[in-house]
């Protein structure tokens, strides 16, 4: 009788730690997925899988108020596109992300990126899920408040271009201080070695 | 004679540096203001600064009458982070050139209300901690 009575206790036991490790596990470990979640972008209210429409997709984040990397890297890219033929450019499409949701619009990223190529494509992440879309691609940034300053706020951010193929997967990293050609060239072997 | 054209050629050197006035003691060349893309609310100007004396110069400010507000501000490009900071002053040592550019100092221009037209000159001025003014032209480039 003891025996089978502790057997039980012993057994309720184990399947209740089950049972509240696993609730702990699920809510310390989102099931959060930025493939799947849908932002507001300049292709209407879309998630990221449905945004992978071309071969590779070169997802770069950044914000307008950047005087510097953002405006360089997207020249950078503009001209590296220009540099591949038709056949070779329909292989890519360029996503920026912005990081600031406070002051840049969809519709000023919009008008922003135009500027650069009317194909680029804009999204607009929602401050509360900026954080995980950016850890889940590796990508940090830190807003920063400045004293005296117009600029209220600034925004410290990674400066890579990642390459995702069509499963959202980074497939190559393109560094900020990589000039043109060198673009043109990783480019070029992405298609190749397809 | 021998000596004469020395001692007259140090002597000379002399009375010019004594003559430097302070509007002449930074030559500002090649300044450029970044067109930037619409709906971009800032940008960058940037220029060379030659500190022409024999002083330290402190740049306090950049003013202009197109442009209300503009700060000083240094960007840094380290482990594929870049930052941005706002800066009180910057120092030029004496004899030396300073770029204003990219990856590096530039004036921050704030609040563009309307697109800069391409190679349209802006007047602007550089102010120094002993309350000096320099003036200089800026064009508005396309940096690609």
């Amino acid at each position: 009788m003891n025996k089978k009575l502790f057997t039980d206790i012993f057994l309720g036991f184990v399947l209740f730690s089950i049972i509240v490790g696993s609730y702990i596990y699920s809510k310390n470990h989102s099931t959060y997925s930025p493939l799947q979640t849908s932002y507001s972008t300049t292709k209407g209210d879309k998630n990221f899988k449905e945004l992978l429409t071309t071969k590779y997709t070169l997802l770069y984040f950044g914000f307008l108020t950047c005087p510097e990397a953002c405006p360089t890297t997207l020249n950078k890219i503009k001209a590296s596109f220009s540099e591949l033929s038709p056949e070779e450019k329909s292989n890519f499409q360029l996503i920026f992300t912005g990081l600031d949701p406070e002051r840049d619009t969809l519709l000023k990223i919009k008008t922003y990126l135009e500027y650069f190529n009317p194909e680029f494509v804009g999204v607009f992440v929602p401050q509360t899920q900026l954080e995980p879309l950016t850890a889940n691609f590796g990508i940090v940034f830190k807003k920063v408040f400045q004293d005296n300053s117009n600029l209220s706020y600034t925004i410290d951010h990674s400066t890579d271009i990642l390459v995702l193929d069509q499963s959202g997967k980074i497939i190559q990293t393109l560094h900020h201080e990589l000039p043109k050609t060198a673009y043109v060239s990783e480019l070029k072997k992405l298609i190749i070695n397809k | 004679m021998k000596l004469f054209l020395p001692l007259f050629y140090s002597f000379f050197t002399f009375i010019i540096n004594l003559n430097l006035n302070a509007s002449e003691s930074l030559l500002i060349t090649n300044a450029k203001i970044r067109i930037v893309p619409p709906a971009a609310p800032a940008t960058a100007l940037y220029m060379e600064i030659k500190n022409q004396s024999k002083k330290e110069v402190k740049i306090i400010a950049i003013t202009s009458k197109e442009f209300k507000k503009i700060e000083l501000h240094e960007m840094k490009h380290e482990n594929n982070m870049m930052t941005m900071r706002k800066l009180d002053f910057i120092t030029i040592k004496p004899e030396t050139l300073l770029e204003l550019k990219r990856g590096s100092y530039h004036g921050m221009i704030f609040d563009l209300n309307s697109p800069l037209q391409k190679d349209k000159k802006y007047q602007f001025q550089i102010i120094d901690s002993e309350k000096n003014q320099y003036s200089f032209t800026a064009i508005a480039t396309e940096f690609n």
